[in-house]
């Protein structure tokens, strides 16, 4: 029987964001968007989404002048994150 | 799913196995991750630390002054700020910041304090400390380890031979000797597997331009 997917995951660029924030401690925005190729209001639409979620915690600071978008994964996005893993797995059995 | 690296990444739903494939590779991509400045740090330390041991030989040989030894002091603070200024990043350069980025940090952290603070006794009090057999072990330590954690042969091989060199500095009395066996270990240590790790990082943003 099929497990059903999370819809918030289940999407391109917010799975994407999701992988690289599983094996990292925290990324920021300028990375996430070198890695995802996706463009900064696109990205910048999907984090709020995850963040509103509790999926990720997103901090706001500066680097010298500029400022910069520290994004990590939190407990609830990492236990969202393994049932989407075991769900997909049910699809590929 | 083949999508290139670079490809912009959409909204769109994803079938099962484009998603097992998408996260595999976003975390692949992330853990075969080298900074461009990797090797920075090494050599920043490595030849430092040669730069001080020559002086500090070359002024203690000409005036026998003992005082010449809080020279040493400099050190950290050059280290310091060679470290600030070389790793600075363009705000337009993007970060990450893994698990072994903050455990390599941490033991740099208490390996770098334990060596002040061993400094600081020995230049300041009148205790007969064993300082080069102490820092080169500790620094060996501290080599071997990250090696291991970062899976960087160079490093751990440079480190355990520090630890298998540490003893001679209870050994040889020689000034001229001690000196010369602490840049040998600080060449070992850090400076080679510095070069090694800025030649791998500069091959693989070369191949990533490609």
């Amino acid at each position: 029987m099929f497990k059903e997917l999370n819809p918030l995951l289940h999407s391109e660029l917010r799975l994407a964001v999701m992988s690289i924030l599983i094996g990292v401690e925290s990324a920021d925005f300028v990375y996430l968007r070198e890695q995802t190729g996706a463009t900064a209001g696109n990205l910048s639409v999907q984090l709020d989404k995850l963040a509103k979620a509790g999926y990720i915690g997103i901090e706001k600071g500066f680097r010298g002048k500029m400022p910069r978008t520290v994004c990590r994964i939190t407990e609830v996005g990492r236990d969202a994150f393994a049932e989407y893993v075991d769900a997909l797995k049910s699809y590929i059995k | 799913m083949e999508k290139q690296k670079n490809t912009p990444l959409e909204n769109r739903e994803l079938n099962a196995a484009e998603s097992l494939a998408l996260i595999n590779r976003m975390i692949e991509t992330t853990r075969n991750r080298m900074e461009s400045k990797a090797g920075w740090p090494f050599l920043i330390w490595g030849y430092l630390t040669v730069a001080f041991t020559l002086a500090f030989y070359a002024a203690f040989a000409w005036t026998h002054d003992v005082r010449w030894a809080w020279l040493w002091f400099g050190l950290p603070l050059c280290g310091w700020l060679g470290m600030t200024l070389a790793l600075r990043k363009h705000p337009a350069e993007g970060s990450v910041r893994t698990i072994i980025d903050r455990v390599i940090g941490q033991i740099w952290l208490v390996l770098g304090i334990a060596a002040f603070v061993l400094t600081c006794t020995c230049i300041t009090t009148s205790l007969r400390i064993p300082i080069f057999f102490l820092i080169v072990l500790l620094m060996g330590i501290g080599c071997a380890l990250t090696g291991l954690v970062c899976r960087f042969t160079p490093s751990t091989v440079g480190g355990f031979v520090c630890i298998a060199l540490a003893p001679l500095f209870l050994i040889v009395r020689d000034n001229a000797a001690n000196a010369a066996l602490f840049i040998v270990a600080f060449t070992a240590m850090m400076i080679i597997p510095g070069h090694i790790l800025c030649y791998r990082s500069n091959r693989q943003a070369k191949q990533h331009h490609v």
